[in-house]
């Protein structure tokens, strides 16, 4: 299932995938495959994208 | 072949080694440091190639087995079957791992990469004429050492396009 939340809370921040992906510290292509819901990350990269865009992890990963 | 063309091999083999050595720690890596860095999602990727890879290796050995048993005489020399297996291994590993991004590491250069890999295409397959000029393709009926190089010379040309495709690709996406 595609990630918006995450999509939108990047795009909210003005953060370019790659901007994001360099913060965290992980390649561009992890924070594509993530938002297209490609790939379900560790709790670990979950907390360390919420930390950089500032929300909580229900915010951003909590399926509703 | 004799002990001062071995001794050359070897040493031209060595000082090719240094130089991709040299390359990788100033310029293809970002940061300088020697080990490449991947996150866990590259890391997954990585270790499904493997996997992938292994069954290739393996499905390959079995092949051969089977025509051993079946008394099948292959026109090829059995350190080329074994090396073409590798290269068969090596083929599935990193078409795998270059699609879906997890062969560059995050300190890499890929663009220093593909340069290597032109280079070392075009170093193989001038070492492949020279043999193949020197030795022929084919020696007592059976595909030897030119075809080992051949085989190189093949899986630089396969990595580079691999990764050429992939950077088009890239380029559609965004």
């Amino acid at each position: 299932m595609k990630n918006l939340r995450l999509k939108a809370a990047r795009a909210g921040l003005d953060l370019s995938q790659e901007d994001l992906a360099g913060r965290v510290g992980v390649s561009r292509q992890t924070i594509s495959a993530i938002e297209k819901g490609d790939y379900n990350p560790t709790i670990n990269l979950c907390v360390a994208i919420c930390k950089v865009l500032g929300k909580t992890l229900d915010e951003l990963f909590w399926e509703e | 072949m004799g002990n001062s063309a071995v001794l050359a091999g070897e040493f031209t083999g060595l000082l090719i080694g240094l130089l991709i050595g040299a390359v990788v720690i100033i310029f293809a890596n970002k940061n300088h440091k020697i080990k490449t860095n991947y996150d866990e999602r590259q890391e997954m990727i990585r270790n499904k190639g493997f996997k992938y890879a292994f069954f290739a290796l393996f499905g390959g050995n079995l092949l051969i087995f089977i025509l051993n048993v079946a008394d099948v005489e292959l026109p090829l020399e059995s350190y080329t079957v074994q090396f073409t297996l590798v290269a068969l291994a090596l083929v599935v590993y990193v078409t795998y791992a270059i699609m879906k991004d997890g062969y560059f590491g995050l300190n890499n250069n890929v663009a220093s990469y593909q340069l290597i890999f032109a280079v070392l295409a075009i170093l193989f397959i001038v070492y492949a004429v020279i043999f193949i000029q020197d030795k022929g393709l084919v020696e007592n009926g059976k595909v030897g050492i030119s075809g080992v190089w051949i085989i190189n010379a093949f899986l630089m040309i396969w990595i580079s396009v691999v990764i050429a495709i992939k950077q088009l690709k890239e380029r559609k996406d965004e």
